[in-house]
């Protein structure tokens, strides 16, 4: 009974294969000590299989273990929770690899690696990731099928085609139970943080922030529009405010405070204008607030609309999620109340003298709000310049610094002065962080918003008409950079896409290059939309599909599908095939019909060496041929001869023969 | 409880399908025959699917939504792959190989491949038997021979036959029981003991039967006669052949008696069954040594004769002797599977 269930040395090479396969996702995942473990095992497993060393002792097996164990405990202090379980799961695997003797043991390690290849979606769900977990998934179940086949069988390939043959013919029904099996919610709260770093606006923003992200390259939400798009220079994506205001800094006070406040039932004030219908497929930011046009007038329900009109979701986003939003652009009419109204005129309490005065004399100067901020525009529109590496602001008064010494700044430095000054003329204001433009994909008419198109503007609050209005300072200072993608207006600056070098170097800008890009980028799309959120599309889609979605239906279109796709397995596998038709015995059938008017085909019981002794009597000139055919026939028949040449051979004198013998007796 | 329930389920499946499948020569496994059922790696399989429905619902992940789906359809393809592997596949019984008490029985069956259907990884197995695995991938017949303890002299049936396969992933275990027509006779175990010279021309009161004085086959020799098919080889006189002189045989002429007689009344001092093995075991050494042996047993004579068709003559009375069983009774054994089946039941569970 032993020896079937002993693992033959073929199923270890497949598992050590798989195992190999399963781990390599995770380098940049678990810690990398568990990396030098796996080095161990795998290596101590390899000597033990090639007889050089035995299985380690029990002592240095719980030796390992301890440390694993430790390692991970040391780990749970700094690292996530997600990240140390997946490392606990990683690490069991590893060591099991150690006493792994019999069919048992190798079980046990492969569905661990189902599990652990379940397990690196949490962290990659790129298409190309897809595509390698099928890979691996193919070999692991290779592996499964060599565990549980006989000794005697050494075809190396076999498993891994049985495999692929078996997946193939679970693909269809995977597909429909993937497309109604319902979409409930988390059944507990789990947490999310899989210990990622994300690159993208925080809750904080000194003036020089922004223009670190204009470093990097990477998307941070992409959008797509139900019917037009909002014009180029319109394109504000807002995500935050920032109202207090330490010198330095500029953070949220409402963060943390009970000033949160959903508004989402209170009626909006707003004045007529454009709605624009959109989805927007947001990266994860670590970050509560979402991504939104002007004011979002409708949201999903899992988010809230605070009293600045951003969106807030409930929890940080970790994973990469999608939403559909109606937007209205025009000016927010709100009264608001004392408090809130000091809360948009803190400042420090001293400091950036120079600056103030100058805004009270502008004050003195002006009208009204409107006339304020167009002076203050025209300020900025004389002699400042627009730049990713402005001169840093070191002196007590930033602000002073930058408005009448340096006057070379980013959009966060603009927004911050436009503030102050606002602010000190006793005008509510505030710094809004976002983005500003989008990349258009002419493929899939969506818009790419890259972390390189971070933006900083600001807001303030006009009393006469009991609204905010939006003012951005950089379009005056740099008017392109509302009209042209970041891309064009950068491309020169020597720290624009520091971090991405490929699309700096205008690589992927080339005609071709940025052609397959776009491709690229859209199908991506469409794996995100279509299969990464497919959660959120469910109902609509099977709605489209079905009419009014019941119980019946769904059952139908469960069953119609499997049970069409198990018929056609179970037909490929159990058809009775007859016996393929012999090769020699189809060319003396060809040659026999030939023979047939003149009656010399081959008689019942004619041995083919008797038949072909006649025939090379009947037709003398082909006798050469036909003693050919005649030995030919003998080798393959009787010696067993198996060379397939030797068949070819003679089925290309069969029709050597056939094209010598006249067609008609008369002819 | 759920065990014995598990327990008592099985028996019965057994029963039925032992019931079920006649004493054939030769059958073919159809879906009337095969059972199928996921095996305990099966069970465990789905135990983790249930683990990844739960990871993919709460992280909301639809690769992982997917991944499930996909292995979760893969669970039900393998049920029809698993089947195939067994459906269609033709047993059929050859024959049994003698042996002695304490000794492995061979039987010998062979399998065919329906069309060009391709088997893998099949297990037999007799009923207290050890196993044995074949593929049928190239070839369309293959000859498989099975091994079952004799633990009794006289005939025996084969056990029951346990066809299975896990394969190809070892999900689910089809497998089939059947009655195999295949019997052979067990010799009694060889006991060594008791001395020649207690053979020697000693023996029965009716030896007078057997004709005294000449006999062929003694020690001296007397000359050459022609070489029959069918003669001892050791007779033969190679340096008359080597010289091309054709083939003869050496004749001898037995002067002394010495013809042994094996007879039961040799060792009155022995239970019957210390008897028969002592028996058994002189026929072994004598039919060696090449001399001529006789059998007395109650109510058996066997004249003293030589060759291999004598000692199997002589085994097989042992073998049968003092039973009321002819060697095709099978009822007897039938019975015995009904009382030993519980205890194997649980042993032959322990494949995974």
């Amino acid at each position: 009974m032993k020896p079937l269930f002993q693992l033959t040395r073929s199923s270890m090479i497949w598992l050590l294969v798989s195992i190999l396969m399963v781990m390599a996702p995770y380098i940049t995942v678990v810690p990398v000590w568990l990396f030098l473990l796996a080095l161990l095992t795998v290596g101590w497993r390899l000597m033990v299989h090639s007889g050089r060393w035995s299985f380690p002792h029990w002592s240095v097996r719980l030796g390992l273990l301890l440390l694993v164990l430790v390692g991970l405990l040391l780990e749970l202090r700094s690292g996530s929770v997600m990240v140390v379980t997946v490392g606990l799961l990683v690490g069991a695997f590893l060591l099991k690899l150690m006493e792994m003797y019999h069919r048992r043991d190798a079980l046990v390690v492969l569905y661990v690696a189902l599990l652990l290849i379940v397990c690196s979606f949490l962290f990659f769900q790129s298409i190309p990731m897809a595509l390698y977990s099928l890979l691996s998934l193919i070999v692991v179940t290779a592996c499964l099928n060599t565990v549980y086949r006989s000794q005697q069988n050494n075809d190396v390939w076999r498993p891994l085609r049985r495999s692929a043959l078996l997946y193939l013919q679970a693909l269809p029904m995977m597909l429909v139970l993937f497309l109604i099996f319902p979409r409930i919610g988390p059944l507990w709260q789990v947490d999310m943080n899989t210990g990622q770093s994300f690159t993208g606006l925080s809750d904080s923003m000194s003036p020089g922030d922004v223009s670190r992200l204009t470093r990097s390259a990477e998307i941070a939400f992409r959008a797509s529009f139900d019917e037009q798009l909002p014009p180029e220079n319109q394109r504000y994506w807002r995500g935050l405010t920032y109202d207090r205001f330490d010198g330095r800094r500029w953070t949220r006070s409402q963060v943390g405070a009970d000033r949160i406040e959903d508004v989402g039932s209170a009626p909006v004030q707003l004045l007529n204008g454009p709605d624009y219908r959109y989805q927007v497929t947001m990266e994860a930011t670590g970050q509560p607030w979402r991504y939104a046009l002007d004011v979002p007038l409708s949201y999903p329900a899992t988010m809230r609309r605070i009293s600045d009109m951003t969106l807030q979701g409930k929890n940080p986003l970790m994973q990469r999620m999608q939403y559909r939003l109606i937007s209205r652009f025009a000016p927010l009419q709100e009264s608001l109340s004392a408090i809130r109204v000091r809360d948009y005129l803190q400042l420090p309490e001293q400091g950036n003298e120079k600056a103030r005065k100058l805004a009270l004399q502008w004050l003195s100067e002006s009208a009204d709000v409107q006339d304020f901020s167009a002076k203050m525009l025209g300020y900025f529109a004389t002699d400042f310049r627009y730049t990713l590496e402005p001169p840093l602001l070191t002196q007590g008064d930033p602000v002073d610094q930058f408005l009448f010494q340096t006057r070379q700044g980013f959009c966060g430095h603009f927004a911050s002065a436009g503030v102050f000054l606002l602010r000190s003329a006793g005008i509510p204001a505030r710094v809004v962080g976002g983005y500003l433009g989008g990349e258009l994909n002419p493929l899939d008419g969506a818009l790419t918003v890259r972390q390189y198109e971070a933006h900083a503007w600001l807001e303030y609050w006009d009393s006469d008409s009991l609204s905010w209005h939006r003012l951005d300072p950089t379009a005056v200072v740099a008017p392109l950079r509302l009209e042209q993608p970041a891309a064009q207006l950068f491309g020169t600056e020597p720290s624009f896409l520091a971090d991405a070098m490929l699309m700096r170097n205008g690589f992927l800008s080339g005609a071709l290059l940025k052609q397959l890009r776009l491709r690229y980028e859209a199908i991506n799309y469409g794996w995100h939309r279509w299969v990464l959120n497919f959660h959120e599309r469910q109902s609509g889609f099977l709605q489209q599909l079905l009419g009014d979605i019941s119980v019946v239906k769904v059952i139908l279109l469960l069953l119609v599908p499997g049970g069409l796709v198990l018929l056609a397995v179970a037909g490929s596998l159990f058809i009775r095939r007859g016996p393929r038709k012999d090769p020699l015995q189809k060319a003396l059938q060809q040659l026999d019909k030939r023979l047939l008017p003149f009656g010399l085909q081959r008689r019942n019981g004619e041995t083919t060496g008797h038949f072909f002794t006649r025939l090379a009597v009947s037709y003398p000139s082909l006798s050469d041929e036909f003693a050919a055919l005649s030995q030919c026939y003998e080798q393959i028949r009787y010696a067993e001869n198996a060379n397939p040449r030797l068949q070819q051979h003679f089925r290309s004198i069969i029709t050597r023969c056939c094209a010598s013998i006249p067609q008609r007796k008369a002819a | 409880m759920i065990g014995s329930i598990r327990q008592r389920l099985g028996r019965a499946v057994f029963n039925w399908s032992l019931r079920r499948s006649p004493r054939l020569k030769q059958l073919t496994l159809s879906q009337r025959r095969i059972y199928i059922m996921p095996s305990r790696a099966g069970f465990v399989f789905l135990l983790l699917l249930l683990v990844m429905l739960t990871l993919a619902i709460n992280f909301q992940n639809n690769l992982m939504f997917a991944m499930t789906f996909l292995l979760a359809s893969l669970f039900v393809i393998t049920i029809l792959h698993t089947y195939a592997n067994l459906s269609g596949l033709t047993i059929r019984f050859l024959r049994g190989h003698a042996c002695f008490v304490g000794e492995q029985a061979a039987f010998d069956l062979t399998l065919t491949a329906r069309g060009s259907r391709q088997y893998e990884s099949i297990q037999l197995r007799l009923l207290y038997g050890s196993g044995t695995a074949v593929d049928l991938l190239e070839t369309r017949q293959t000859h498989v021979t099975l091994y079952q303890t004799a633990r009794r002299r006289g005939p025996l049936l084969a056990n029951a036959l346990l066809v299975e396969t896990f394969y190809p992933l070892g999900l689910f275990r089809a497998w089939t029981w059947l009655q195999v027509d295949l019997n052979t006779l067990v010799y009694p175990r060889p006991v060594a003991g008791g001395q020649l010279t207690d053979l020697t021309g000693s023996g029965a009161g009716d030896q007078a039967q057997v004709h005294p004085g000449e006999r062929t086959g003694g020690e001296e020799f007397t000359g050459l006669e022609q070489y029959q098919s069918g003669m001892s080889l050791k007779r033969v006189a190679w340096k008359n052949y080597a010289r091309g002189q054709g083939m003869h045989a050496k004749q001898y002429v037995e002067l002394s008696d010495n013809r042994r007689w094996l007879s039961w009344q040799l060792w009155p001092e022995l239970t019957p069954e210390d008897r028969i093995s002592r028996l058994t075991w002189w026929v072994l050494q004598l039919h060696r040594s090449g001399d001529e042996y006789g059998l007395l047993l109650p109510g058996v004579e066997i004249s003293p004769d030589r060759g291999e068709a004598h000692r199997v003559r002589v085994l097989e009375a042992l073998a049968c002797f003092g039973l009321n069983t002819s060697a095709k009774d099978a009822s007897q054994y039938d019975a015995q599977y009904q009382t030993q089946y519980h205890t194997h039941y649980n042993a032959g569970e322990n494949t995974p």
